[in-house]
């Protein structure tokens, strides 16, 4: 190819770029440093400790935390989950059970009444017939203290106390152990006659349950 | 100014070796330029049809594949992986023989990596507008067209490498730092996004960081870096003029490879993925200014006493615009990752008409750019018409600025009566059409400059009227550069 015939865009043309030597002014330099420091100190009040759990950019989550600490316990919340997981499918999520089969808990006296014969019922479960609300159930409910905790129990009961129109007392695992302690020897359920025998003393740190209902989990 | 020494071989084998060089890119840069235009037409209707939809929902319901949910993930991809990334893989594979100053080799691996890519392209929209999107913004492609992407760009990469081992040897110029970035970078986020967020998708909110660690890298480490790499060859090119400082391109390269990739968490401020996550990003976005001031200081200082040239060269013109609006876009993205404006934008038209600077007014203006510098190269004739490039330059510029200025503002305002608890939803909604009617007209002004640019490409390669013996200039010919 000669030269003629090359493109006049091509003749025309500059050579290759080069680059230029001048060095990076002193002021843009102090002006990226005064960044950095502000991005020290936006990491500092904003990133929450760098822990996947924290969402709120203001709270301050540097140092160490107790593994327990911003978990506080809603009972509700996890009354509510343990009851549809254990109870819902023969009392229902609406408290209402199955008329004929399993009885209501929604302003049954039972629920509502002492806390003795509603945590011994949980525990121990119940056979035979009982009359809720003056329908009497013919049925058997099992016994619930070899599956679930204290802790979980009184969950259950202080959600089922306090949801649908129910509006008693939380109910405290410490009272519940309390009461697992008076049953440890019982293997078969409870009749009707059992459980109207039972004091009906309300249970001690009952109405002192580890968190009020109101309270929102803090997170 | 000082300067590096400039190797000084004739001037006379200097042009016949860059003859050589165009004359061996000619196929393969022409066949990515011109199915990117093709794109850029199509991806231009459904970005027309999806604009008037937002003002009149009933226009063209009638048909399921002309339904919003999929016209506007057809614009999307149409112009992201139909114009843009064939637009900028043309304009990478010319830089890249230009300066390794050797002819291109292997045509045959570009040739192919182009028609994988479009085919993949055409059968990934068919699928959207068939109703198989993947519902992943930016990556709504299925996994059977976005394999034939991947494959064909992995074919440019590879190219780019066995082209830089055949370069002539001595010094590597910045865009081919940037260009060898971007062909790294993205096959590395298109590869693991697709695998975690479609073949086997993660679960939870790991799903939406990836799928903005994505949806901001593409634009940041793929169009971003090639569209720099035009400038830094573009404007010393033409003004024939060093670039200002080695030392500025260095900072500017590192800094936006460090800081770009934790860019995408911005995204999802106020979302439920940890604090430290959105901090990281919008501290990244912030920092994102050394590399963008940097750039900016480097192509201003280049430009300073040759601003008179914009008024003549269209390559110099429309990339010098491009150039000017990432620093703006650029400016504004930091700003926008600031909790406190976040708020107030987040999920507004302002992220929209962000975005449309982004990639259009920077991206598209400067790929024109090169476009009008590499075509009459390539196909050893003058642009038809200055008319056609005026018009062009006018349409798009003024329609970009009207575009953006209403998405803005519009935007500010609905964000505002957002966080008003007091305003109606459905009020605010009615409130926003004025904004998105000036969306819709900006996007015809857009389209009809890109009928212009069409009209002057097809033109061009069929060498249509006279032979010109100088450059298709805008104005008065005061420098003869083109």
């Amino acid at each position: 190819m000669d030269v003629a015939k090359a493109h006049g865009a091509l003749l025309r043309e500059h050579t290759e770029p080069r680059d230029g030597a001048a060095p990076v002014p002193l002021w843009l330099l102090t002006f990226f440093l005064a960044l950095a420091f502000w991005a020290g100190g936006y990491l500092f009040f904003y990133s929450g400790g760098f822990r996947g759990d924290v969402f709120n950019e203001n709270q301050i989550a540097w140092g160490y935390t107790p593994p327990s600490a911003g978990k506080a316990k809603d009972p509700i919340t996890l009354g509510k989950r343990l009851y549809v997981a254990n109870c819902a499918s023969c009392h229902q999520v609406t408290g209402l059970g199955q008329p004929g089969v399993y009885p209501p808990l929604d302003g049954s006296h039972f629920v509502n009444g002492p806390s003795s014969r509603l945590v011994a019922i949980v525990l121990n479960g119940v056979t035979g017939p009982l009359k809720v609300d003056n329908t009497v159930f013919n049925n058997n409910m099992p016994a619930w203290k070899g599956l679930l905790k204290d802790e979980q129990i009184a969950q259950i009961l202080t959600y089922v106390r306090q949801e649908w129109s129910n509006q008693s007392a939380p109910i405290s695992s410490e009272s519940v152990a309390a009461q697992r302690a008076k049953w440890t020897t019982r293997a078969d359920p409870l009749t009707e006659p059992e459980i109207l025998a039972i004091p009906t003393e309300e249970l001690p740190g009952a109405a002192s349950a580890s968190a009020s209902p109101a309270a929102p989990a803090a997170h | 100014m000082t300067s590096f020494p400039a190797p000084t071989p004739s001037a006379q084998a200097d042009a016949l070796d860059r003859a050589a060089i165009d004359a061996s890119c000619r196929v393969p840069v022409l066949l990515f330029f011109a199915s990117a235009n093709f794109w850029l037409f199509f991806g231009s209707i459904f970005a027309l049809l999806a604009s008037i939809k937002l003002t009149n929902p009933e226009f063209l319901t009638d048909s399921a594949w002309l339904t919003f949910g999929r016209v506007r993930p057809a614009h999307l991809n149409a112009v992201a992986y139909g114009w843009a990334s064939p637009a900028a893989i043309g304009v990478a594979i010319w830089l890249m023989a230009r300066l390794c100053r050797a002819p291109l080799r292997h045509a045959r691996i570009l040739i192919a990596a182009a028609l994988l890519w479009n085919l993949g392209v055409a059968v990934g929209i068919g699928a959207i507008l068939a109703g198989q999107s993947t519902s992943v913004e930016w990556l709504e492609f299925p996994s059977y067209a976005a394999i034939l992407l991947f494959i064909g760009y992995a074919f440019v990469t590879v190219w780019a490498l066995l082209m830089f081992r055949e370069r002539r040897p001595g010094h590597v110029y910045v865009s081919q730092w940037y260009i060898f970035g971007a062909l790294f970078w993205f096959p590395w986020l298109y590869g693991v996004t697709n695998l975690m967020l479609i073949v086997w998708p993660v679960q939870g909110s790991v799903q939406a960081i990836i799928n903005w660690w994505y949806g901001h890298n593409v634009l940041g480490l793929w169009f971003t870096p090639i569209a720099i790499a035009s400038a830094y060859y573009m404007i010393p090119k033409i003004l024939g003029k060093p670039i200002h400082s080695y030392y500025l391109s260095i900072l500017g390269f590192w800094a936006l490879a460090l800081f770009y990739s934790w860019n995408g968490g911005h995204h999802l401020i106020g979302g439920p993925i940890p604090s430290w996550v959105q901090s990281a990003s919008i501290i990244a976005s912030v920092m994102m200014l050394i590399p963008v001031i940097a750039t900016a200081i480097n192509f201003h200082m280049t430009m300073v006493g040759s601003f008179s040239a914009l008024r003549t060269s269209p390559a110099l013109r429309f990339t010098v615009f491009g150039a000017m609006s990432y620093t703006i876009v650029s400016v504004q993205g930091s700003s926008m990752a600031l909790r406190s404006l976040n708020k107030i934008t987040h999920f507004t038209h302002y992220t929209i008409g962000h975005s449309h600077l982004g990639m259009y007014a920077f991206f598209t203006m400067t790929m024109f750019g090169a476009m009008y510098y590499i075509i009459p190269r390539l196909v050893r004739w003058e642009w038809p018409s200055a008319f056609l490039i005026k018009a062009h330059f006018w349409l798009a510029a003024s329609g970009i600025a009207i575009m953006v200025v209403s998405l803005t503002v519009g935007g500010v305002l609905q964000g505002l009566e957002l966080a008003d608890p007091k305003i109606p939803f459905l009020d605010i909604v009615v409130r926003t059409r004025p904004w998105l009617h000036a969306r819709s007209g900006s996007g015809a002004f857009l389209f009809m400059g890109q009928l212009a640019f069409l009209l002057s490409f097809i033109l061009i390669l069929l060498r249509a009227g006279r032979r010109r013996e100088g450059p298709t200039l805008l104005g008065d010919a005061a420098s003869r550069r083109s």
